[in-house]
Protein backbone atom coordinates (compact mmCIF):
# COMPACT_ATOMS: atom_id res chain seq x y z
CA UNK A 1 0.00 0.00 0.00
CA UNK A 2 2.96 2.68 0.81
CA UNK A 3 4.26 1.99 -2.72
CA UNK A 4 0.76 3.17 -3.95
CA UNK A 5 0.72 6.03 -1.85
CA UNK A 6 4.56 6.59 -3.04
CA UNK A 7 2.99 6.50 -6.22
CA UNK A 8 0.24 8.78 -6.25
CA UNK A 9 2.78 11.25 -4.08
CA UNK A 10 5.24 11.63 -6.65
CA UNK A 11 2.19 11.80 -9.51
CA UNK A 12 1.02 14.73 -8.20
CA UNK A 13 4.50 16.08 -6.66
CA UNK A 14 4.49 18.49 -8.81
CA UNK A 15 1.61 20.22 -9.65
CA UNK A 16 -0.15 23.44 -7.91
CA UNK A 17 -1.38 23.31 -4.33
CA UNK A 18 -4.73 23.97 -5.48
CA UNK A 19 -8.18 22.70 -4.14
CA UNK A 20 -9.44 20.79 -6.81
CA UNK A 21 -6.27 18.86 -7.10
CA UNK A 22 -5.86 17.70 -3.25
CA UNK A 23 -9.45 17.04 -4.16
CA UNK A 24 -8.45 14.92 -7.29
CA UNK A 25 -5.51 13.03 -4.67
CA UNK A 26 -7.95 12.13 -2.41
CA UNK A 27 -10.70 10.45 -4.85
CA UNK A 28 -7.86 8.87 -6.91
CA UNK A 29 -6.20 7.43 -3.47
CA UNK A 30 -9.52 5.85 -2.04
CA UNK A 31 -9.96 4.40 -5.29
CA UNK A 32 -6.11 2.74 -5.70
CA UNK A 33 -6.90 1.50 -1.95
CA UNK A 34 -9.93 -0.05 -2.13
CA UNK A 35 -8.74 -1.53 -5.53
CA UNK A 36 -5.89 -2.77 -3.44
CA UNK A 37 -8.28 -4.01 -1.02
CA UNK A 38 -10.56 -6.09 -2.84
CA UNK A 39 -7.35 -7.70 -4.71
CA UNK A 40 -5.57 -8.60 -1.81
CA UNK A 41 -8.96 -10.06 -0.70
CA UNK A 42 -9.22 -11.90 -3.60
CA UNK A 43 -6.06 -13.57 -2.52
CA UNK A 44 -3.34 -11.46 -4.68
CA UNK A 45 -0.21 -10.92 -3.33
CA UNK A 46 1.07 -7.55 -2.38
CA UNK A 47 3.43 -7.13 -5.65
CA UNK A 48 0.62 -8.54 -7.72
CA UNK A 49 -2.09 -5.67 -6.35
CA UNK A 50 0.38 -2.95 -6.71
CA UNK A 51 1.75 -4.02 -10.11
CA UNK A 52 -2.38 -3.99 -10.98
CA UNK A 53 -3.55 -0.90 -9.58
CA UNK A 54 -0.46 1.25 -10.64
CA UNK A 55 -1.12 -0.52 -14.49
CA UNK A 56 -4.14 0.18 -14.10
CA UNK A 57 -4.32 4.20 -12.95
CA UNK A 58 -4.19 5.59 -16.16
CA UNK A 59 -2.34 9.13 -17.45
CA UNK A 60 -1.87 12.06 -15.42
CA UNK A 61 -2.83 13.85 -18.85
CA UNK A 62 -6.28 13.31 -18.66
CA UNK A 63 -7.04 15.08 -15.15
CA UNK A 64 -6.18 18.25 -16.97
CA UNK A 65 -9.66 19.65 -17.18
CA UNK A 66 -10.72 18.30 -13.99
CA UNK A 67 -8.46 19.54 -11.94
CA UNK A 68 -8.49 22.90 -13.76
CA UNK A 69 -5.08 23.24 -14.78
CA UNK A 70 -5.52 22.51 -18.83
CA UNK A 71 -5.99 26.43 -19.26
CA UNK A 72 -2.64 27.14 -17.59
CA UNK A 73 -1.35 24.23 -19.46
CA UNK A 74 -3.07 25.01 -23.52
CA UNK A 75 -1.66 29.06 -22.56
CA UNK A 76 1.75 28.19 -22.01
CA UNK A 77 2.08 25.73 -24.88
CA UNK A 78 0.35 28.57 -27.01
CA UNK A 79 2.03 31.40 -26.20
CA UNK A 80 5.25 29.83 -25.77
CA UNK A 81 5.15 27.36 -28.21
CA UNK A 82 8.70 28.40 -29.17
CA UNK A 83 9.67 26.60 -25.85
CA UNK A 84 11.91 23.51 -26.23
CA UNK A 85 10.75 20.59 -24.71
CA UNK A 86 13.43 18.74 -23.22
CA UNK A 87 11.97 14.91 -22.68
CA UNK A 88 13.62 12.86 -19.40
CA UNK A 89 15.79 11.36 -21.74
CA UNK A 90 17.39 14.37 -22.34
CA UNK A 91 17.82 15.10 -19.44
CA UNK A 92 19.18 12.48 -18.40
CA UNK A 93 21.61 12.47 -20.83
CA UNK A 94 22.85 16.22 -19.82
CA UNK A 95 22.98 15.00 -16.53
CA UNK A 96 25.61 12.40 -17.50
CA UNK A 97 27.90 13.88 -19.38
CA UNK A 98 27.27 17.08 -17.03
CA UNK A 99 29.16 14.18 -14.58
CA UNK A 100 31.23 12.77 -16.83
CA UNK A 101 32.86 15.87 -18.15
CA UNK A 102 32.81 18.05 -14.69
CA UNK A 103 35.73 15.37 -13.87
CA UNK A 104 37.53 16.25 -16.98
CA UNK A 105 37.15 19.90 -15.64
CA UNK A 106 37.43 18.97 -12.16
CA UNK A 107 41.18 17.11 -13.22
CA UNK A 108 42.34 20.05 -15.02
CA UNK A 109 41.78 22.01 -11.84
CA UNK A 110 43.51 19.49 -10.15
CA UNK A 111 46.46 19.79 -12.27
CA UNK A 112 46.46 23.28 -12.27
CA UNK A 113 46.92 23.72 -8.76
CA UNK A 114 49.44 20.74 -8.19
CA UNK A 115 51.43 22.09 -11.21
CA UNK A 116 53.69 24.14 -9.00
CA UNK A 117 54.79 21.36 -7.05
CA UNK A 118 58.09 20.27 -8.96
CA UNK A 119 59.66 23.42 -8.93
CA UNK A 120 59.03 23.88 -5.44
CA UNK A 121 60.05 19.96 -4.43
CA UNK A 122 63.26 21.19 -7.09
CA UNK A 123 63.95 24.68 -5.29
CA UNK A 124 63.54 23.60 -1.51
CA UNK A 125 65.97 20.15 -2.19
CA UNK A 126 68.80 21.95 -0.91
CA UNK A 127 71.43 20.81 -3.85
CA UNK A 128 70.32 23.49 -6.36
CA UNK A 129 70.46 21.26 -9.52
CA UNK A 130 69.91 22.67 -12.72
CA UNK A 131 68.24 19.40 -13.97
CA UNK A 132 66.01 18.52 -10.94
CA UNK A 133 64.85 22.65 -11.84
CA UNK A 134 64.07 22.17 -15.65
CA UNK A 135 62.11 18.98 -14.62
CA UNK A 136 60.13 20.90 -12.39
CA UNK A 137 59.66 23.63 -14.71
CA UNK A 138 58.86 21.09 -17.59
CA UNK A 139 56.21 19.60 -14.57
CA UNK A 140 54.62 22.92 -14.34
CA UNK A 141 54.14 23.28 -18.31
CA UNK A 142 52.75 20.05 -18.59
CA UNK A 143 50.58 20.46 -15.54
CA UNK A 144 48.93 23.71 -17.14
CA UNK A 145 49.06 22.19 -20.68
CA UNK A 146 46.81 19.39 -19.09
CA UNK A 147 44.51 21.31 -17.22
CA UNK A 148 44.14 23.71 -20.48
CA UNK A 149 43.14 20.69 -23.04
CA UNK A 150 41.14 18.98 -19.63
CA UNK A 151 38.99 22.28 -19.32
CA UNK A 152 38.70 23.19 -23.53
CA UNK A 153 37.80 20.06 -24.51
CA UNK A 154 35.23 19.35 -21.47
CA UNK A 155 33.84 22.69 -22.75
CA UNK A 156 33.11 21.68 -25.94
CA UNK A 157 31.91 18.93 -25.46
CA UNK A 158 29.27 20.34 -22.56
CA UNK A 159 28.74 23.51 -25.38
CA UNK A 160 25.76 21.35 -27.44
CA UNK A 161 24.14 21.48 -24.00
CA UNK A 162 24.32 25.24 -24.62
CA UNK A 163 20.97 25.68 -25.43
CA UNK A 164 19.53 24.93 -21.64
CA UNK A 165 21.32 28.08 -21.15
CA UNK A 166 20.43 30.25 -24.42
CA UNK A 167 16.80 29.13 -25.00
CA UNK A 168 13.61 28.60 -23.37
CA UNK A 169 13.27 25.62 -22.48
CA UNK A 170 11.00 23.71 -20.28
CA UNK A 171 10.52 20.17 -18.65
CA UNK A 172 7.67 18.10 -18.11
CA UNK A 173 6.35 17.35 -14.58
CA UNK A 174 7.59 13.68 -14.75
CA UNK A 175 10.61 14.22 -15.64
CA UNK A 176 10.89 16.66 -12.99
CA UNK A 177 9.62 14.24 -10.63
CA UNK A 178 12.45 11.74 -11.76
CA UNK A 179 15.22 14.54 -11.50
CA UNK A 180 14.09 15.48 -8.08
CA UNK A 181 13.99 11.70 -7.03
CA UNK A 182 17.34 11.54 -8.34
CA UNK A 183 18.75 14.46 -6.51
CA UNK A 184 17.40 13.45 -2.91
CA UNK A 185 18.64 9.93 -3.55
CA UNK A 186 22.50 11.99 -4.11
CA UNK A 187 21.83 14.22 -1.42
CA UNK A 188 23.37 12.12 1.60
CA UNK A 189 26.11 11.75 -0.81
CA UNK A 190 26.62 15.46 -1.93
CA UNK A 191 26.80 16.58 2.22
CA UNK A 192 29.39 13.89 2.70
CA UNK A 193 31.58 15.21 -0.40
CA UNK A 194 30.98 18.61 0.82
CA UNK A 195 32.08 17.42 4.15
CA UNK A 196 35.04 15.92 3.01
CA UNK A 197 36.48 18.43 1.28
CA UNK A 198 36.22 20.99 3.59
CA UNK A 199 37.66 18.87 6.05
CA UNK A 200 40.50 18.50 3.45
CA UNK A 201 40.83 22.09 2.86
CA UNK A 202 41.33 22.68 6.82
CA UNK A 203 43.32 20.17 7.49
CA UNK A 204 45.93 21.08 4.61
CA UNK A 205 48.74 23.06 6.48
CA UNK A 206 48.58 20.34 9.49
CA UNK A 207 51.22 17.86 7.55
CA UNK A 208 53.31 20.94 6.65
CA UNK A 209 52.91 22.58 10.24
CA UNK A 210 53.97 18.94 11.54
CA UNK A 211 56.81 18.45 9.64
CA UNK A 212 58.06 21.78 10.43
CA UNK A 213 57.98 21.34 13.79
CA UNK A 214 59.05 17.84 13.77
CA UNK A 215 61.69 18.01 10.93
CA UNK A 216 62.33 21.54 10.24
CA UNK A 217 64.35 21.37 7.25
CA UNK A 218 63.45 23.51 4.23
CA UNK A 219 63.64 20.37 2.01
CA UNK A 220 60.64 18.89 3.97
CA UNK A 221 58.74 22.12 4.37
CA UNK A 222 59.08 21.79 0.28
CA UNK A 223 57.45 18.56 0.83
CA UNK A 224 54.59 20.11 3.89
CA UNK A 225 54.17 22.48 0.81
CA UNK A 226 53.34 19.72 -1.91
CA UNK A 227 51.25 17.74 0.11
CA UNK A 228 49.39 20.89 0.72
CA UNK A 229 48.62 21.86 -2.36
CA UNK A 230 47.62 17.72 -3.32
CA UNK A 231 45.10 18.05 -0.55
CA UNK A 232 43.58 21.16 -1.82
CA UNK A 233 43.66 20.24 -5.23
CA UNK A 234 41.84 16.78 -4.27
CA UNK A 235 39.07 18.82 -2.26
CA UNK A 236 38.80 21.46 -5.13
CA UNK A 237 38.31 18.06 -7.17
CA UNK A 238 35.73 17.07 -5.28
CA UNK A 239 33.99 19.61 -4.16
CA UNK A 240 33.70 20.36 -8.32
CA UNK A 241 32.32 16.90 -9.34
CA UNK A 242 29.69 17.39 -6.50
CA UNK A 243 29.02 20.91 -7.01
CA UNK A 244 28.61 20.61 -10.70
CA UNK A 245 26.06 17.26 -10.20
CA UNK A 246 23.97 19.93 -8.33
CA UNK A 247 23.98 22.65 -10.85
CA UNK A 248 23.06 19.83 -13.23
CA UNK A 249 20.01 19.20 -11.59
CA UNK A 250 19.30 22.53 -10.61
CA UNK A 251 19.16 23.70 -14.01
CA UNK A 252 16.77 21.08 -14.99
CA UNK A 253 14.67 22.02 -12.54
CA UNK A 254 14.52 25.27 -12.88
CA UNK A 255 13.68 25.08 -16.41
CA UNK A 256 9.87 23.67 -15.35
CA UNK A 257 9.57 27.48 -13.54
CA UNK A 258 8.08 28.41 -10.55
CA UNK A 259 5.05 26.12 -11.43
CA UNK A 260 7.15 23.26 -10.43
CA UNK A 261 7.34 23.04 -6.55
CA UNK A 262 10.74 21.19 -6.78
CA UNK A 263 12.20 24.66 -8.08
CA UNK A 264 10.32 26.53 -5.20
CA UNK A 265 11.80 24.33 -2.65
CA UNK A 266 15.18 25.92 -3.02
CA UNK A 267 16.17 29.22 -1.57
CA UNK A 268 13.53 31.92 -1.77
CA UNK A 269 14.50 34.81 -4.48
CA UNK A 270 13.85 38.54 -3.16
CA UNK A 271 13.47 41.08 -5.62
CA UNK A 272 13.75 44.31 -5.29
CA UNK A 273 11.16 47.19 -6.44
CA UNK A 274 13.51 50.22 -6.73
CA UNK A 275 16.10 50.26 -9.37
CA UNK A 276 18.60 52.19 -7.01
CA UNK A 277 18.42 48.98 -4.70
CA UNK A 278 18.41 46.83 -7.12
CA UNK A 279 21.73 48.14 -8.78
CA UNK A 280 23.13 48.04 -5.49
CA UNK A 281 22.44 44.73 -4.19
CA UNK A 282 23.70 43.25 -7.84
CA UNK A 283 27.35 44.42 -6.97
CA UNK A 284 26.92 44.59 -3.49
CA UNK A 285 28.94 41.20 -2.30
CA UNK A 286 31.77 41.63 -5.34
CA UNK A 287 32.08 45.14 -4.19
CA UNK A 288 32.59 43.85 -0.51
CA UNK A 289 35.12 41.02 -1.61
CA UNK A 290 37.18 43.96 -3.26
CA UNK A 291 36.89 46.00 -0.43
CA UNK A 292 37.97 43.26 1.98
CA UNK A 293 41.56 42.41 -0.33
CA UNK A 294 42.28 46.35 -1.04
CA UNK A 295 41.72 47.49 3.27
CA UNK A 296 43.55 43.94 4.02
CA UNK A 297 46.31 44.35 1.66
CA UNK A 298 47.20 47.98 2.11
CA UNK A 299 46.48 47.99 5.98
CA UNK A 300 47.78 43.95 6.22
CA UNK A 301 45.34 44.19 9.60
CA UNK A 302 44.18 40.66 8.14
CA UNK A 303 43.96 40.00 12.15
CA UNK A 304 41.07 42.40 12.24
CA UNK A 305 39.72 43.14 8.51
CA UNK A 306 37.68 40.21 8.62
CA UNK A 307 35.16 42.07 10.61
CA UNK A 308 34.00 43.25 7.12
CA UNK A 309 32.10 40.05 5.92
CA UNK A 310 29.96 39.88 9.23
CA UNK A 311 29.10 43.40 8.95
CA UNK A 312 28.49 43.66 5.55
CA UNK A 313 26.16 40.11 5.71
CA UNK A 314 23.91 42.41 8.21
CA UNK A 315 23.96 45.34 5.81
CA UNK A 316 22.96 43.25 3.49
CA UNK A 317 19.90 41.38 5.68
CA UNK A 318 18.63 44.84 6.70
CA UNK A 319 18.26 45.68 2.94
CA UNK A 320 16.68 42.62 2.33
CA UNK A 321 14.18 42.73 4.70
CA UNK A 322 14.03 46.88 4.21
CA UNK A 323 13.47 47.14 0.44
CA UNK A 324 13.14 42.98 -0.61
CA UNK A 325 9.79 41.47 -1.59
CA UNK A 326 9.88 37.70 -1.59
CA UNK A 327 9.34 36.35 -5.25
CA UNK A 328 6.14 34.40 -4.66
CA UNK A 329 4.36 37.95 -2.80
CA UNK A 330 5.93 39.97 -6.12
CA UNK A 331 4.14 37.49 -8.72
CA UNK A 332 0.93 37.41 -6.79
CA UNK B 1 -7.63 -7.50 -30.10
CA UNK B 2 -8.96 -4.85 -27.46
CA UNK B 3 -11.59 -2.50 -27.07
CA UNK B 4 -11.35 0.47 -29.19
CA UNK B 5 -10.21 3.50 -26.45
CA UNK B 6 -11.77 6.17 -29.17
CA UNK B 7 -15.54 4.77 -29.32
CA UNK B 8 -15.31 4.18 -25.71
CA UNK B 9 -14.44 7.61 -24.82
CA UNK B 10 -17.46 9.32 -25.68
CA UNK B 11 -19.48 6.86 -24.14
CA UNK B 12 -17.57 6.26 -20.36
CA UNK B 13 -20.19 9.29 -19.26
CA UNK B 14 -23.60 7.22 -20.38
CA UNK B 15 -21.51 3.76 -18.80
CA UNK B 16 -21.55 5.60 -15.51
CA UNK B 17 -24.79 7.43 -15.51
CA UNK B 18 -26.25 3.74 -16.39
CA UNK B 19 -24.46 2.37 -13.12
CA UNK B 20 -25.82 5.05 -10.97
CA UNK B 21 -29.38 4.84 -12.59
CA UNK B 22 -30.85 3.03 -9.78
CA UNK B 23 -28.43 3.70 -6.42
CA UNK B 24 -25.25 5.95 -5.91
CA UNK B 25 -22.07 4.61 -5.74
CA UNK B 26 -18.74 5.37 -5.60
CA UNK B 27 -15.50 5.34 -7.22
CA UNK B 28 -14.21 2.19 -7.17
CA UNK B 29 -17.45 0.04 -6.76
CA UNK B 30 -18.25 1.92 -10.36
CA UNK B 31 -15.53 0.90 -11.76
CA UNK B 32 -15.28 -2.91 -10.51
CA UNK B 33 -18.89 -3.25 -11.90
CA UNK B 34 -17.81 -2.04 -15.37
CA UNK B 35 -15.14 -4.85 -15.15
CA UNK B 36 -17.62 -7.16 -14.36
CA UNK B 37 -20.08 -6.49 -16.37
CA UNK B 38 -18.04 -6.24 -19.52
CA UNK B 39 -16.50 -9.73 -18.47
CA UNK B 40 -13.11 -8.10 -17.73
CA UNK B 41 -12.81 -6.30 -21.68
CA UNK B 42 -13.27 -3.01 -20.06
CA UNK B 43 -10.88 -2.02 -17.65
CA UNK B 44 -11.53 2.05 -17.02
CA UNK B 45 -8.70 3.86 -15.31
CA UNK B 46 -9.21 5.56 -12.41
CA UNK B 47 -8.11 8.75 -13.95
CA UNK B 48 -10.73 8.28 -16.95
CA UNK B 49 -13.04 7.75 -13.92
CA UNK B 50 -12.11 10.35 -11.84
CA UNK B 51 -12.37 13.01 -15.12
CA UNK B 52 -15.42 12.00 -15.73
CA UNK B 53 -17.14 12.18 -12.50
CA UNK B 54 -15.57 15.76 -12.18
CA UNK B 55 -16.73 17.34 -15.88
CA UNK B 56 -20.25 15.26 -15.35
CA UNK B 57 -20.32 17.23 -11.80
CA UNK B 58 -19.84 20.26 -14.00
CA UNK B 59 -22.24 19.86 -16.61
CA UNK B 60 -24.62 18.67 -13.46
CA UNK B 61 -25.40 15.58 -14.06
CA UNK B 62 -24.35 13.94 -11.26
CA UNK B 63 -23.88 15.28 -7.68
CA UNK B 64 -21.24 14.07 -5.21
CA UNK B 65 -21.85 13.98 -1.38
CA UNK B 66 -19.76 12.96 1.33
CA UNK B 67 -20.58 8.87 2.62
CA UNK B 68 -18.97 6.79 4.87
CA UNK B 69 -17.57 2.72 3.86
CA UNK B 70 -18.39 -0.27 5.67
CA UNK B 71 -15.12 0.37 7.86
CA UNK B 72 -16.08 3.92 8.71
CA UNK B 73 -13.75 5.43 6.14
CA UNK B 74 -14.78 8.29 4.43
CA UNK B 75 -15.82 8.02 0.84
CA UNK B 76 -17.49 10.47 -1.80
CA UNK B 77 -20.07 9.09 -3.51
CA UNK B 78 -22.49 10.24 -6.32
CA UNK B 79 -26.06 10.08 -7.57
CA UNK B 80 -27.58 10.79 -10.71
CA UNK B 81 -29.47 14.23 -11.05
CA UNK B 82 -32.66 14.53 -13.19
CA UNK B 83 -30.73 16.21 -15.69
CA UNK B 84 -28.33 13.54 -15.76
CA UNK B 85 -31.05 11.15 -16.20
CA UNK B 86 -32.65 13.40 -19.26
CA UNK B 87 -28.78 13.23 -20.60
CA UNK B 88 -28.31 9.56 -20.13
CA UNK B 89 -31.71 9.02 -22.42
CA UNK B 90 -29.89 12.05 -25.14
CA UNK B 91 -26.76 9.06 -25.23
CA UNK B 92 -28.50 6.19 -25.34
CA UNK B 93 -30.66 7.63 -28.86
CA UNK B 94 -27.44 8.34 -30.05
CA UNK B 95 -25.51 5.07 -29.48
CA UNK B 96 -28.88 3.76 -31.24
CA UNK B 97 -28.28 5.84 -33.85
CA UNK B 98 -24.43 5.38 -34.09
CA UNK B 99 -25.02 1.90 -33.74
CA UNK B 100 -27.55 1.63 -36.85
CA UNK B 101 -25.18 3.83 -39.02
CA UNK B 102 -22.15 2.06 -38.42
CA UNK B 103 -23.37 -1.45 -38.54
CA UNK B 104 -25.03 -0.93 -42.08
CA UNK B 105 -21.08 -0.97 -43.04
CA UNK B 106 -20.17 -4.07 -40.93
CA UNK B 107 -19.86 -7.28 -42.82
CA UNK B 108 -18.54 -10.41 -44.33
CA UNK B 109 -15.97 -10.28 -46.26
CA UNK B 110 -17.02 -12.42 -49.92
CA UNK B 111 -14.43 -14.60 -50.83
Amino acid sequence: MNTIRNYLESMFAYLPNTPDVIRAKCELGQMMEDKYNELINEGKSDNEAVAQVISEFGNLDELGDALGIRDILKEEQSAASHIRQVSSDEAEKYLEEKAHYSLFAGLGTFFAIISPCGVILAGTSGHASRTLMAVGVFFLLAAIAACITLHTYSGLRMASWNFLKLEPCTVDYATAGMINDLRRSTHDSTILQRTVSILLFCSCYIPLVILHMMIGKSSVDGAGVVILLFMVALAVLILTVSGSREGGYRRILSLGGSRITGNSSGKSDVVYNRPAVRVIMSVFWPTVTCLYLIISFLTFSWQISWIIWPIAAVVSSLIKSVFGIRREDFEK
Amino acid sequence: MGISSDVIRGYNDTIILCLLLDEPSYGYEISRKIRTRTADAYIIKETTLYSAFTRMEKNGYIESYPGFADNGKRRTYYRITDSGRQYYREKCEEWQLTKDVIERFIREENS
